[in-house]
């Protein structure tokens, strides 16, 4: 046959290629219903495995929130606390602080000044008024002012000498300070 | 009528037995197309479906251990220190009177005494209004008080009034010195926190429970602060007693 001469009737090589056809589809029939067993058992298996590993995630997630429950003393505080840090950080952040303004405007002056009254106005200007025993330590008292402007001072804005008086055994000043 | 279903020898020029002989193999696709359809590919939309639910419960349950090693790791009785911190950082109560004898008992401390306080309601409706639109549950308290004491010891008060618990603030400050006594005019305020705070438990991230890092600095800050139990200025309550007078002003 493979020399190309077939001596066989036209019905009958017909006949024959027609059963070799059939051969070939009952064989392909039979590699694609094999193929489709296999899908549907890869697919249902598949279906079967997720399943089984919904259940286990599932009953590890009921584990972890009774171990969680077992806890809530813990979370409850936890959250109140973060709750409560929260909005005291927030109202504590805006408080200005007079104890660390006034300790810094005391330590401003050497012993010879005595600060006797203050006014802390706006938050913002210290109006103070110092006395001194003697008109010499007076020069301390605008060299500050000079320091205060030049910046040399990094907490304090600008600085300014309102008055200055003289009494019977004591010289008075009153100056105002900026605050940063 | 049944020359009428007898098909011709030939259809289309195509043999009638080489046609039925494509018959099974179109079957079996059509029986194949239908099971993908209504089968194959329903089930496999329900496996993604699981799949996807299964991430979802892997990933709560991994966040839910998450909290557990972290509430783990935490000590409980630090926790409950902080919690309480935080607890006396706030007034306990709405009394204006609670915060005077806090601010009594700090400035006794001191040598100083309370001349005089006032409570002003304009100042604590607009103070109210303000802080509620910052935060819903703080509620500001202001008073003015008049405090005499030692000149000496003005700047120790003030230090001291600033590092209490609850947290005061000082909202107005002016003072006159005399010969050695020291007057001072302050508006001292403080914050009520109410109770009703909304703890959802339900959806708690971890962050919802870490504290960050200026919260905890600001509990090492109020750490050292000194606490005034508020407990002691409790008014309390008497029974109602009635006097059957007619005349209210004889004994």
């Amino acid at each position: 046959m493979k020399e190309g001469l077939n001596l066989l009737p036209s019905v009958a090589k017909f006949q024959a290629a027609k059963i070799k056809l059939r051969k070939n589809i009952n064989l392909g029939m039979g590699v694609f219903f094999g193929c489709w067993v296999l899908l549907v058992v890869f697919i249902f298996s598949w279906f079967w495995f997720s399943n089984y590993s919904l259940k286990r995630a599932e009953s590890k997630n009921v584990m972890a929130l009774n171990n969680y429950k077992s806890l809530s003393m813990n979370v409850v505080l936890s959250k109140r606390n973060k709750y409560q840090a929260k909005l005291v950080g927030q109202v504590l952040k805006e408080r200005f602080e007079y104890g660390s303004s006034i300790n810094k405007i005391k330590n401003l002056f050497s012993e010879n000044i005595t600060l006797e009254n203050f006014e802390i106005k706006d938050k913002k200007r210290f109006i103070l008024e110092g006395v001194m025993v003697s008109g010499v330590n007076m020069g301390e008292v605008e060299e500050k002012v000079k320091d205060i402007n030049l910046g040399l001072y990094p907490d304090f804005g600008l600085a300014e000498l309102n008055s200055v008086s003289i009494g019977y055994n004591s010289w008075k000043f009153e100056m105002e300070v900026g605050l940063i | 009528m049944k020359d009428f279903f007898k098909l011709p020898d030939k259809i289309l020029g195509v043999e009638k037995s080489l046609l039925i002989l494509f018959l099974p193999p179109f079957g079996l696709i059509l029986l194949f197309l239908i099971s993908l359809n209504f089968v194959l590919v329903p089930k496999i939309n329900e496996i993604n479906s699981i799949n996807k639910k299964n991430s979802e419960v892997n990933l709560r349950t991994d966040k839910v251990n998450e909290q557990i090693k972290y509430l783990n790791s935490i000590d409980s009785e630090e926790l409950q220190k902080n919690a309480d911190y935080l607890d006396n950082a706030v007034l306990k109560s709405r009394q204006a009177y609670l915060l005077v004898g806090i601010i009594r008992e700090v400035a006794n401390k001191f040598d100083y005494q309370i001349e005089s306080f006032s409570l002003s309601p304009g100042d604590l409706k607009d103070n109210e209004l303000k802080s509620k639109a910052s935060s819903e549950n703080m509620i500001k308290m202001p008073i003015n008080l008049l405090l005499s004491g030692p000149k000496d010891k003005s700047l120790e008060l003030i230090l001291a009034l600033e590092k209490t618990l609850p947290i005061l603030f000082i909202d107005k400050f002016e003072t006159t010195t005399g010969d050695n006594i020291t007057k001072l005019n302050l508006t001292v305020s403080s914050y009520y926190l109410s109770n009703e705070i909304n703890m959802d438990t339900s959806s708690i991230a971890l962050n919802d429970l870490i504290l960050s890092k200026e919260e905890s600095v600001l509990l090492e800050k109020i750490s050292s602060f000194t606490k005034i139990e508020e407990n002691q200025f409790n008014i309390g309550t008497t029974e109602f007693k009635q006097y059957q007078r007619e005349n209210p002003f004889s004994l």
